[in-house]
């Protein structure tokens, strides 16, 4: 486990170094997130001042689903910048590299890169939730330990459609159309959705255990809800663990001769 | 002079055939347009069955997500032509570009809405045979039509003219990104993309009212759904008269920009 760490903190420190390298773009790309998480808020409150209740939730709910969504998978996808990558990374023949190295393949790859603009939403979500909910510590540490919950739902989301190019060869649409799913899906009141549409999304588009949960959780806290998430957490991440390992053994090289700087 | 039309027309032309080939790539990304409409269907079923904040502003159910169907086909039709521009500017194919035998802005513009109308088409039959199934038809006037589509060439228009004036702040600035992130979305929100602007409070529909950003998005949804002769004249007329801002706005931005370019041969 320290060594993962380790090799975490020498990647992040390197990464960040060489986004700071070009601070002007760097700054505008986490600005610029900032911003678009930001006007889809002004959307929500367009929407509640015009109608104040949406089937028991309010403006307050829908502020706790953003700042959830947003740092949750900002931190995924700006931390392990490649977990998004995968698809094209295995297309291309790019995981050579990681193979020949004496060190985790998987955890390797997902921290060799951040991405800078997802960074923006990981900062937007706390911020959101101080400026705009009233706080308490017992409810920062709710926060905290859902979303985290949800990040472990999002890598295994990203995994297993990552995975998917393994077994299908070119899978990018499916890919994108799963998790472009997921995160449409997250982004909205679970209440408006009913019948088959709720048992999809706790099963095969998991926006329930993203965003879903952490709302419920935060206005009432229940050890038995917050297990059912973890629980989600554990299976779709192991999931993905699995699929990727899996599919490593069908990998072929691609030969390819590449600069890493 | 025809010819001179004729050859940035077969530009638009060359754009619709290139972009034909990947057509099927189109119609499976398009399926994300099912899910967003599904969810607007969801969204704005649940709120009209609360009833919790009044009236709708005139809307049906049917006719706000048929407004939605719309406005996601003016966005979602928009080619990224300020990444188009940042990306020449950075890599210099401007240079290349300015001693063709065409007028470069005009060259972009032709090929972005060839691209454009492949587009919208695609949006708008998968959009529209989404909402069919879920919320059902309302009375489209299609002896509208010819006027719809004048207004949908001048919105196009605009937002091409906006795009590019992003993108050409790239002569100065060394990533447009940011900049586009935030111009585009104050257009989604004061255009009325998500959410019809008659629907939102009064001093915030006051200022959406007085800038041209509902022009360029929820002024023709809007019409499109609840079309007369009367409003598509007035729309004409304001998106005419912002046009030729847009326009000056542009042409002022890429003569400024293009002095900064040096061309050194190769």
């Amino acid at each position: 486990m320290a060594k993962f760490l380790q090799l975490f903190g020498a990647y992040f420190k390197a990464n960040m170094a060489i986004a700071l390298e070009y601070r002007a773009s760097f700054i505008s790309q986490v600005f610029g997130m900032f911003i678009n998480d930001m006007i889809w808020v002004a959307f929500w409150v367009l929407y509640f001042t015009r109608f104040p209740v949406l089937k028991g939730w309010t403006l307050d709910d829908v502020i706790v689903l953003w700042a959830s969504l947003a740092f949750s998978f900002g931190l995924v996808s700006g931390i392990l910048g490649n977990a998004r990558r995968i698809p094209q990374m295995v297309v291309t023949g790019q995981l050579d590299y990681y193979l020949a190295l004496p060190k985790n393949v998987l955890w390797h790859l997902l921290i060799a890169q951040i991405r800078p603009i997802a960074l923006g939403d990981a900062i937007f979500g706390p911020v959101l939730l101080v400026v705009m909910v009233e706080l308490t510590w017992a409810k920062v540490a709710v926060f905290l330990a859902t979303a985290l919950v949800a990040s472990c739902v999002w890598l295994g989301i990203m995994l297993i459609g990552g995975s998917l190019a393994f077994y299908m060869g070119n899978a990018e649409v499916v890919n994108n159309q799963i998790f472009n799913g997921v995160i449409h899906f997250s982004s909205y009141p679970i209440t408006i959705f009913d019948g088959s549409v709720k048992v999809l999304l706790y099963t095969l588009l998991p926006a329930g255990f993203i965003t879903g949960l952490p709302v419920e959780l935060m206005r009432q806290w229940s050890w038995l809800r917050f297990g059912q998430q973890a629980l989600a957490g554990a299976f779709f991440l192991g999931l993905g663990i699995l699929l990727f390992n899996g599919g490593l053994r069908r990998y072929e090289s691609g030969n390819l001769m590449m600069m890493r700087s | 002079m025809r010819r001179v039309w004729l050859k940035y027309l077969e530009v638009s032309r060359t754009t619709v055939r290139s972009r034909w080939a990947y057509l099927w790539d189109q119609v499976l990304g398009g399926l994300f347009l099912v899910i967003i409409m599904f969810v607007y269907v969801q969204l704005w079923r649940t709120t009209y069955a609360s009833g919790s904040g009044g009236d709708f502003a005139g809307y049906t159910l049917p006719e706000i997500i048929w407004y939605l169907v719309f406005a996601e086909a003016i966005i979602l039709s928009l080619p990224r032509i300020d990444a188009v521009l940042d990306q020449e500017v950075k890599d210099g194919d401007l240079a290349l570009r300015l001693n063709k035998p065409y007028n470069y802005l005009l060259f972009h513009y032709f090929s972005f809405m060839g691209d454009c109308l492949l587009r919208v088409v695609t949006w708008l039959v998968i959009g529209g045979v989404t909402v069919y199934l879920l919320v059902g038809g309302f009375p489209f006037r299609w002896e509208g039509l010819p006027a719809m589509f004048s207004v949908f060439l001048i919105t196009q228009t605009l937002n091409f003219c906006y795009g590019a004036s992003i993108g050409m702040a790239s002569f100065w600035v060394e990533d447009v990104s940011g900049l586009y992130l935030l111009l585009d979305k104050v257009k989604w929100v004061l255009g009325g993309f998500m959410i019809p602007i008659e629907l939102y409070p009064a001093t915030i529909r006051r200022i959406a009212e007085a800038l041209p950003f509902r022009h360029m998005v929820g002024g023709p949804a809007r019409l499109f759904v609840k079309f007369s002769w009367a409003g598509a004249g007035e729309l004409l007329l304001l998106q005419g008269l912002w046009l030729l801002a847009f326009v000056g706005v542009c042409l002022a931005i890429f003569r400024l920009g293009v002095r900064k370019v040096d061309v050194n041969g190769g």
